[in-house]
């Protein structure tokens, strides 16, 4: 059993990818994590993060797929896929035997593997451009937390920094404890440890009051399907939504 | 940052009580959607349109929550019998001012609960002087307080066009709510409204958004086109009719989407049926609406005018089980247009199949990877060739194809549960188009 053990996040990743496709020698697991247990007779690589090699893995993806294949590689790596691993390391495999041509492999397990993953990941990033709440603070910052299945947070900056672009704001992920910060000029994400506690302002409390009375208001009692909604608004997202709180 | 104010309540209602009534009176106003504008945000501005649409959540009913629904005033001068707001009917009334319109929208876009506004309104006081009150509060969204997010105004019936012209220069989309499907309808139930009354109002909106493309000054000219919205159900119109109707407005009246709502019964007036909505049947007309804007289908194609849509199977299943000379298509060979055609397959696996068959032939395993679902389409294709289906039959073909609810059912006796899986179904394909 052949396993590459690389850290260095994506860098790191792209590293063993190269290092896989030079040596031809694919190996049956990729991990950042400790090998508390390696199995017996596993050969053990481990690899430090090159920036000159992980380049020429972007490179050529970009060669055979432009940006939208550096995009779908980002959107990958952020997936919470147990196989995530795997899975993209064979696709860019793919990517490098059949060029552009992959965006048509419809029939190849290899590329649709792929594909659904970074689709559950793109599917997140666009609902939470919808389910995320920000409360605004008595010193005026508006605030959001979540908990997303996939590490999604950069994605979603870009868009509510356009958005509300007068507005500083903090997004925050609290199954990862990071932190998406605006200040009205830029944005940068950041780890820590640290919890936010805020005073709500006065406006806050009434418009919450307000937008709860609202989505009581619209629901049409005599169409109620509970069905319908759970498949719509996943139930593991509710924690966090306003309106869903009483 | 800008000072957020509170908007101060008139005395007696709370803002509350003014919510709660304005949206219990626009609700039923179904085209909740804030797609097809792409309106730029601005540094130092609020807010802008996202053009796939987003929504922020998601009521106990089932439907997307994506923009402040609300009416400026329910203190209507008419009277048609299927609202909630006419003149006679004993309801609370509520008027909320430009201001706090502003407030409340502006405040929920801040928080991310809405991607906009749609506002609408009673006819109070007059048609002119209520859509004059709409086009203020656009215009101080716009102007006033630098909002960029979603706007959808309602046109008011008979007002005079030079109101349409100015407020389409702000929104972002305009409807013209068409009611009911025929003039007798209209007539019975709307008698202070007429045929002419909304299609003028329509054919101004139709000619405002074919400039689209144009700008005056900086702002696009209704980006998101013009809308319209009918009831079904309150009057006797078939199907087929309301189809027809529908197509004409898509081909005439440049209009960007119809909405159908079925007919919720409000107050008790005799003139209407009182029964449960039917909404079976207002996501078979959705579907067919599909059909026609998505997959190439004509309205003739579908129903002959009197006609109903069959509730147990959907239009398109119906349409290729009464063409059987059509079929089998071999999907390695078929144009795209013909694929469509095909039940269980829709736009997105169409797509997949047309690009993988040019990199080799598909066999009848790789299909269900692109999203076929050979339960229903196994029965029309071949795969290089092959058949996989079970014939020709049309007693087993349309047990393939019936909603699972009715399947092994006798249609007249399905369950409340049965009806709302049924519904279920009908109604994700009816939002995301796959037939
Ligand atoms: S004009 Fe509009 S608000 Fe007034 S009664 Fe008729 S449908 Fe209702």
């Amino acid at each position: 059993m052949l396993i590459y053990q690389y850290s260095g996040g994506l860098d790191g990743f792209l590293t063993a990818v190269f290092e896989a496709y030079r040596t031809k020698s694919i190996p049956d697991l990729m991990t950042d994590g400790q090998l508390c247990e390696p199995p017996l007779l596993a050969q053990i690589v481990t690899l430090r993060p090159d920036e000159a090699k992980s380049l020429r893995v972007e490179r050529g993806i970009y060669a055979r797929l432009g940006m939208d294949g550096l995009h779908h590689l980002g959107y990958a790596y952020a997936s919470c896929d147990p196989e995530r691993n795997r899975k993209m390391l064979y696709w860019i495999l793919s990517v490098f035997k059949y060029g552009a041509e992959v965006q048509k492999r419809y029939q190849d397990p290899n590329v649709m593997d792929f594909c659904d993953m970074t689709a559950r990941v793109t599917l997140e990033i666009y609902h939470m451009l919808g389910f995320l709440r920000f409360a605004q603070s008595k010193e005026g910052l508006y605030c959001a937390e979540f908990a997303p299945d996939n590490n999604i947070l950069p994605f979603l900056m870009p868009h509510f920094t356009h958005r509300f672009s007068d507005q500083p704001f903090l997004i925050r992920d609290v199954k990862r404890n990071l932190y998406g910060i605006y200040n009205g000029e830029e944005w940068k994400v950041l780890a820590s440890d640290e919890k936010i506690s805020l005073t709500p302002s006065e406006p806050e409390q009434v418009f919450q009051s307000l937008w709860k009375e609202y989505f009581r208001s619209v629901s049409i009692a005599a169409r109620e399907n509970r069905k319908l909604q759970d498949s719509f608004l996943p139930r593991r997202y509710r924690a966090f939504l306003t309106e869903m709180r009483t | 940052m800008k000072n957020i104010t509170i908007p101060t309540p008139l005395q007696g209602q709370t803002l509350e009580d003014k919510v709660r009534i304005l949206t219990e009176g626009a609700k039923y106003d179904v085209s909740c959607s804030s797609s097809g504008s792409a309106r730029q945000g601005k540094k130092g501005a609020l807010g802008d349109c996202s053009p796939a649409g987003i929504c922020h959540s998601f009521t106990p009913d089932g439907r997307c929550v994506s923009l402040l629904k609300i009416l400026m005033s329910n203190e209507c001068i008419y009277n048609c019998k299927y609202c909630a707001s006419r003149r006679e009917e004993d309801v609370e009334r509520a008027t909320l001012s430009v201001e706090e319109l502003c407030e409340i929208t502006v405040g929920f876009y801040r928080r991310n609960y809405i991607e906009g506004l749609f506002l609408s309104s009673a006819v109070f006081r007059s048609p002119d002087r209520t859509m004059e009150l709409l086009t203020e509060t656009v215009i101080r969204l716009r102007t006033q307080y630098n909002f960029h997010g979603y706007i959808h105004l309602k046109a008011i019936p008979g007002c005079d066009p030079q109101w349409l012209d100015l407020a389409a220069q702000y929104a972002d989309r305009m409807s013209e709510n068409i009611e009911l499907p025929s003039s007798a309808g209209l007539k019975m139930l709307a008698p202070q409204k007429t045929k002419e009354s909304i299609l003028t109002p329509m054919k101004r909106l139709a000619a405002l958004s074919a400039r689209s493309k144009e700008t005056r000054g900086r702002a696009k000219i209704l980006p998101a086109g013009h809308t319209t919205q009918m009831i079904v159900g309150a009057t006797a119109d078939a199907d087929g009719t309301i189809l027809r109707l529908s197509e004409g407005l898509y081909r005439n009246y440049a209009m960007r989407r119809v909405y159908y709502s079925a007919y919720v019964p409000v107050g008790n007036p005799s003139l209407l049926p009182v029964k449960p909505p039917d909404l079976i049947r207002e996501n078979r007309l959705y579907q067919a609406d599909w059909l026609l804007r998505f997959y190439g289908f004509q309205a003739e194609e579908l129903l002959n005018p009197a006609e109903n849509f069959d509730p147990s199977i959907d239009p398109k299943s119906q349409w290729a089980l009464t063409h059987p000379e059509r079929f089998p298509v071999e999907v390695n060979t078929a144009p795209y247009e013909m694929l469509l055609r095909v039940p269980g397959i829709g736009i997105k696996s169409a797509w997949r199949i047309a690009r993988a068959r040019e990199v080799s032939t598909l066999r009848y395993e790789d299909l269900k990877r692109m999203g076929v679902v050979l339960r229903r389409a196994a029965h029309f294709i071949t795969c290089d060739g092959k058949y996989h289906g079970c014939g020709e039959n049309r007693a087993v073909l349309k047990s393939y194809l019936l909603a699972p609810a009715f399947a092994n059912k006798d249609p007249n006796q399905i369950s409340l549960t049965d009806a709302a899986l049924l519904l279920q179904e009908t109604k994700r394909s009816a939002l995301t188009g796959q037939l």
